[in-house]
């Protein structure tokens, strides 16, 4: 599946080159790409070290069991499967917190490491799929990047915009858990 | 409220670190071992990830995003999203550096707090990237099928930029 969404990206670009004659830029841009993806995924590694050494660290001493058990209402329901199984809950609570500050490098370290946790289970799979989709679409109490952006423009007010996204987050969150559990019901009807 | 921010990582160090001196455990080698199973998955999602770059980039070259937004921008207009986001709309699932670039652009050409301005602000603070965070949380479960995963994730993003419109032609 994903596969085929990239190869559609590209025979995509392949007809658009050849309509508008850019076919020297996209051939540039494709070599530019794949440079781009290494030297981003190094840097993702270093946050991932950093995170991941300082996550076993807490583990170690007992502090991600705390804050796993502060969610557990919300993964009971939310993550059914990976709560029955008492799997990677801590790495899940540490992945909606960082979100929830706005830290994007430490939450994806938590979520991967999650994600691959749960892996090891097949019914756990509409778990990772719900974790995926809450993080294309996150709580952010600081959206930090997006505020310095606002300030750069020369904005008199740009905190305006804090408020309506906390109100928009909030429903997009509750929007995404709520499609996914009802496509998840109609889905795994047919797998069962 | 940066300060918050920008003080919470240094913060989350220093706890670190005072368990690190105060621990009767070797708190180090614990950090070495995590942090060696953090690089390895990144490590492993290298490979996936330059398809998907490389794909990514020829479609913003081709100039087929542009081409496709001059074409939907009528129609987003009738359901209320403002034509000038039409291309942050359309580049946010696919690429966080192209976005963050539209966006600044917005900015510019419109100023932070017009009715533009602000609708990208909201919709660039509520959605994320979700081809990007899709493959590399697909990559790191080993998992080729994503069954329903971008179905739901497109839904929640259209649903995300509908709201965020509604909510600043409300707020302000």
């Amino acid at each position: 599946m994903l596969g085929k969404t990239y190869s559609l990206l590209i025979i995509v670009a392949f007809c658009f080159a050849l309509f508008s004659g850019n076919t020297d830029i996209v051939a540039e841009k494709c070599a530019e790409g794949a440079v781009n993806a290494v030297k981003f995924m190094l840097e993702l590694g270093s946050m991932m070290a950093l995170w991941c050494g300082i996550m076993a660290v807490f583990r170690e001493c007992g502090i991600l069991k705390f804050f796993s058990v502060i969610i557990t209402p919300f993964t009971k329901v939310i993550f059914p499967n990976a709560y029955r199984r008492k799997e990677a809950l801590e790495e899940i609570s540490m992945n909606m917190g960082a979100n929830f500050l706005g830290l994007g490098n430490a939450a994806t370290p938590m979520g991967l490491n999650a994600v691959e946790k749960l892996s090891k289970f097949p019914d756990c799979t509409d778990d990772i799929i719900m974790l995926t989709v809450l993080n294309t679409a996150s709580i952010q109490f600081l959206p930090t990047t997006l505020i310095s952006l606002r300030i750069i423009s020369g904005c008199d007010t740009p905190y305006e915009i804090v408020v309506p996204i906390w109100i928009c987050s909030v429903l997009t969150v509750a929007f995404a858990i709520l499609v996914t559990k009802t496509t998840a019901l109609f889905t795994s009807s047919k797998k069962r | 409220m940066e300060k918050i921010s920008s003080l919470i990582i240094p913060f989350v160090l220093c706890i670190f670190a005072l368990i690190t001196i105060l621990s009767k455990k070797d708190m180090y080698s614990v950090f070495i071992n995590g942090a060696k199973e953090g690089a390895k998955t990144a490590l492993n999602l290298i490979y996936p990830m330059i398809i998907l770059m490389s794909a990514i980039y020829m479609l913003n070259a081709s100039g087929a995003t542009s081409a496709i937004g001059s074409a939907l921008s009528p129609i987003l207009n009738l359901i209320g999203i403002p034509e000038e986001i039409v291309p942050l709309i359309l580049v946010r699932p696919i690429s966080g550096s192209a976005a963050t670039a539209i966006l600044n652009d917005i900015f510019f050409q419109y100023g932070a707090s017009s009715f533009a301005g602000r609708c990208a602000s909201v919709i660039a603070g509520c959605t994320d990237t979700v081809i990007y965070t899709v493959s590399i949380y697909f990559a790191a479960a080993k998992l080729y099928k994503t069954r329903h995963t971008i179905l739901c994730a497109s839904l929640t993003q259209f649903f995300a930029i509908i709201i965020s419109c509604i909510a600043v032609k409300i707020l302000f």
